[in-house]
């Protein structure tokens, strides 16, 4: 009986330290690829780097309108962003091929898997990037709009306007993903009419006092409206 | 550089069968048959006298006849008066783009005619304004005309404490409306006009173009400067914002030329001018007060991105002030325009945004120049508003230092 124990834990042994023996040279190819990517990575970055500095990357994407970039961008450098988003697609792919060289069904699976839904990841990124930028974009508009028109609630409208594009887009994004289903959807029909409610109660509160002022001006004869009193062209 | 711009095929046929002008007349005002009819006979009286044995040529949009289905007589045409319908919509003051194009129409025309003389009646349709603009050209040797109204205190604000100011520090010439909308034009600065800089179409404002050309330009006194139609005063912001970019734009044009420009020079100015009386009205500023102390809370981080930390101090300092002490101060006035233009040429933002952006700080102007000069007599007036434009000759290093080192630290 002893040696049947005995047996089965040699066997046992022997299979683990094989599948490991195994893993190893997967891990080990891992770990250089990784390495080998960050490698990569970090070179390309400095040479990228170097060259959009050379070209003056970010003066020319402010000549284009496009200087919304640099505040959402790593120390105000649209260079910068560009840089490490590059770099850190490097290092993506490296442990991809990394993991791809475990040489099992699953990793292999995983890795076919992981491909099939990279565009789909791309795309929510693209989506969540550029929703940003007109979040902001929209935001700042109507914040000066409406400190312009002394509207009181000036930032709480921006912000509501802000808040709106982001949400749509983060919806989009998820489903772009296929993440979360309708739960995605509901949630985000009761987060948007949420958001429009809160907008519709600022603009009403907001708007009270110039609407009152406005009939004030209207009824009270005699009373010189102050911008009747200044030309300004 | 290339010429642009060349007149229409039929407008062509048309100016064959007139022949040669010595004076082309724009009247882009003249929407409607009726207009045209009174302008026109108004004007007739004055061509003899500007033009003894010359021939005139009057130009007004064609939908003027169009209005009314083609089937009225126009005014009659004779030897010295021919009129001439063209492509042209109404121009604004302070439009640079409007400006531009009815410009041209009459530039091109002149130039086909060979004009002596082009005058741009934008605004002002009076024979004596015609008189008044054309002769300094035609009889004095001058390049560009351009009319100096008398002013009301509070009024022509953007152009008293922006557009006057600063074309004065930076090109050097006290040209008081440098935007006007009536212009008289010589050949010489027709063909300069018409020829666009580095081959862009966008040429910017005539009177710019004159002084940065070295050419002659004069003031012609007038009476008040005409009402703003309601498009053009309706919204403060937009036109604040459409005024400051066309100056920036043409800030940026003319860097060569306002760089080396130290002080400033007085024009010669034709005609009387009008005396306006004391006005004792005093001013209503709360709201402006109100905008900008708004402005402060909450657009302080667009702000920053654009001026100076010691000019958003001093901005800080200004909403806290009551409103009886409420001054904004002509270095801390200057230093917004300056840091204003800077921040447009280096793009921190969108420069719609950016120029929108300013407008509770222009507001904040008015409300301390009003309040300032609310008892002021109209000589006082002109006193204030010498002392701004000596505050902005004196700042100019300022701008010439951060446009040409912007990256130099400024605290």
């Amino acid at each position: 009986m002893w040696n049947q124990v005995h047996q089965a834990l040699n066997e046992s042994t022997t299979r683990v330290i094989t599948g490991f023996a195994k893993l190893v040279p997967g891990l080990v190819a891992l770990i250089v690829a990784v390495l080998v990517s960050v490698v990569v990575a970090r070179v390309f970055g400095f040479l990228l780097r170097r060259s959009l500095r050379g070209i003056k990357f970010d003066a020319k994407l402010a000549s284009w309108g496009l200087s919304g970039l640099s505040e959402i961008s790593p120390t105000g450098s649209p260079t910068l962003l560009v840089v490490r988003f590059v770099s850190w697609c490097i290092i993506l792919v490296g442990a991809l091929i990394g993991i791809a060289a475990f040489d099992a069904t699953l990793t292999q699976q995983m890795v076919i898997r992981l491909f099939e839904y990279f565009p789909n990841f791309l795309v929510a990124v693209v989506l969540l990037f550029f929703g940003n930028v007109i979040a902001r974009f929209l935001a700042r508009g109507v914040l000066i709009g409406a400190v312009n028109m002394n509207l009181p609630y000036a930032r709480l409208l921006s912000l509501g306007v802000k808040w709106l594009v982001i949400v749509l887009t983060s919806a989009m994004a998820l489903e772009h993903l296929g993440i979360g289903g309708r739960i995605v959807d509901l949630a985000f029909a009761i987060l948007f009419g949420g958001i429009v409610l809160a907008l519709a109660l600022a603009v009403g509160l907001g708007s009270k006092d110039l609407v009152s002022r406005s009939l004030e001006n209207q009824t009270i004869h005699g009373k010189e409206r102050s911008e009747e009193q200044f030309r300004h062209l | 550089m290339a010429v642009l711009d060349t007149i229409a095929p039929e407008a062509k046929e048309r100016a064959d069968r007139v022949g040669e002008a010595d004076l082309v007349v724009a009247l882009p005002s003249c929407q409607s048959r009726e207009l045209l009819d009174s302008v026109v006979s108004s004007l007739r009286p004055v061509l003899p006298d500007l033009l003894p044995n010359g021939k005139a040529v009057f130009l007004y949009p064609d939908t003027a006849v169009a209005s009314t289905g083609g089937n009225g007589d126009l005014p009659a045409a004779d030897e010295s008066l021919q009129l001439f319908p063209y492509a042209m919509l109404p121009v604004e003051r302070y439009n640079e783009q409007s400006l531009d194009q009815g410009l041209r129409s009459l530039l091109q025309v002149g130039r086909t005619l060979g004009a002596k003389i082009c005058v741009m009646m934008g605004s002002e349709t009076s024979p004596d304004s015609l008189r008044n603009l054309a002769e300094p050209v035609l009889n004095d040797g001058f390049d560009l005309g351009v009319p100096l109204y008398a002013r009301h205190k509070f009024d022509s604000l953007i152009n008293s404490g922006i557009v006057y100011p600063l074309t004065r520090a930076l090109y050097g010439a006290r040209l008081h409306y440098s935007m006007a909308a009536d212009l008289a034009i010589s050949p010489r600065l027709a063909e300069k006009y018409l020829q666009a800089p580095h081959g862009q179409p966008d040429s910017g404002w005539i009177t710019t173009k004159a002084v940065c050309a070295g050419l002659q330009v004069c003031q012609v006194n007038r009476g008040f400067a005409p009402a703003p139609s309601v498009s053009e005063s309706a919204d403060v912001s937009a036109s604040l914002a459409q005024v400051l970019s066309a100056l920036f734009l043409d800030a940026e044009r003319y860097a060569g030329c306002w760089q080396k420009v130290r002080g400033s020079q007085a024009l010669r100015t034709f005609g009387r001018p009008a005396r306006g009386e004391t006005e004792n009205a005093s001013a209503d500023v709360h709201v402006m007060i109100e905008t900008f102390q708004r402005g402060c809370k909450d657009l302080l981080d667009i702000w920053a991105t654009a001026l100076s930390p010691a000019t958003m101090l001093n901005l800080k300092k200004l909403a806290r002030l009551p409103a009886d002490q409420f001054r904004l101060a002509d270095g801390v006035w200057v230093h917004v325009l300056y840091d204003f233009i800077l921040a447009h040429r280096q793009r921190v933002m969108s420069r719609e945004h950016l120029l929108r952006a300013m407008t509770p700080i222009y507001l904040a102007w008015v409300a301390s120049y009003a309040l300032e000069v609310q008892t002021f007599s109209p000589l006082a007036v002109e006193d204030r508003l010498e002392t701004l434009c000596a505050a902005f000759e004196d700042l100019k290093p300022y701008l010439l230092s951060r446009w040409r080192w912007p990256d130099r630290f400024n605290p």
